[in-house]
């Protein structure tokens, strides 16, 4: 087996096309987060300011949710390479720590041209709730990229 | 600790045009503490030797991470403590590296009093004053007791 570090090329991807990733979005995950991008909003990290809006305790970052959508790209699909042009996020439900989170990706449109395709995006929790939705612009890697051109 | 005290601004007190900035040098340490917080170890972020044959030449940071600032100043400082995120759009510019310093910058564009939505536009700029990242969101800024 010989299992290529580098995502699909825009050749070798079709309308349709859909990848997933899942994870339990732990408090490691939001105090981590907080920590990198300095967002302390109480709403996340103070249990006692959270119980008294409507969300009754702290919830997740919604763009930490938003950035499992640069995982299936980056690592899925296309994976390995890519690179994201931009995208568009709604956050629809709150997502708590413990809660389980699944994102799928979906190809819709293709611009060969551009080398860039179109992705729908959802994410769920582990009740079947849609948490996020949007769609993001993405550059599929090009073959000749990566450790051979690194090395010529 | 009263509860009103750190709260952001409520959309009463905010105005068309208020803007606020946070800065930020993007650490090799952030971007590999991102990727594992996300699990996404695309070989462009966290390896130098695939990097280098990228159109990129060095690692670069998750565009994710980058926009990751905005949503620094809208739960810290504009509106600040309390700001609920509904919605964002994000299109990347040009590649953050690592050492690079980001700032970002938030400004309130549009006001809905009677739904307490506001809509904001944000931009991050490197330290040549390159715009890498532009954007545009809404949020629920913070409700006070009158």
């Amino acid at each position: 087996m010989n299992i290529e570090f580098k995502g699909k090329t825009i050749d070798k991807i079709k309308v349709g096309d859909t990848a997933y990733f899942a994870k339990t979005i732990s408090e490691s995950d939001v105090v981590q987060y907080a920590g990198i991008t300095g967002d302390v909003n109480p709403v996340i990290v103070d249990e006692e300011f959270a119980a008294k809006t409507h969300f009754k305790k702290p919830v997740v970052h919604g763009m930490l949710l938003a950035s499992l959508f640069s995982n299936v790209v980056g690592t899925k699909l296309p994976g390995p390479g890519s690179v994201h042009v931009s995208y568009k996020v709604s956050f629809i439900n709150p997502v708590y720590i413990g809660d389980t989170v699944e994102i799928k990706v979906e190809v819709v449109e293709i611009f060969k041209e551009t080398n860039s395709v179109k992705m729908d995006v959802e994410l769920m929790n582990q009740d079947g709730v849609q948490v996020m939705k949007g769609m993001g612009v993405v550059m599929p890697p090009t073959a000749d990229m990566g450790y051979e051109k690194a090395k010529a | 600790m009263a509860f009103q005290e750190i709260l952001g601004y409520s959309i009463d007190e905010l105005n068309e045009g208020d803007k606020a900035t946070f800065g930020k040098t993007i650490t090799e340490t952030d971007i590999y503490l991102f990727a594992s917080t996300t699990c996404d170890f695309n070989p462009a972020h966290v390896n130098e030797a695939y990097a280098k044959g990228t159109f990129f030449k060095k690692r670069i940071a998750h565009g994710m991470l980058t926009t990751s600032l905005i949503s620094n100043i809208l739960g810290t400082i504009l509106p600040g403590p309390g700001t609920i995120f509904v919605s964002q759009n994000v299109k990347f510019l040009a590649p953050v590296y690592i050492g690079d310093t980001i700032t970002a910058e938030v400004t309130i564009t549009e006001l809905n009093r009677e739904k307490n939505r506001a809509i904001f536009a944000a931009q991050c700029i490197n330290q040549d004053d390159v715009v890498v990242l532009k954007g545009e969101g809404m949020i629920m800024p913070p409700k006070k007791k009158k």
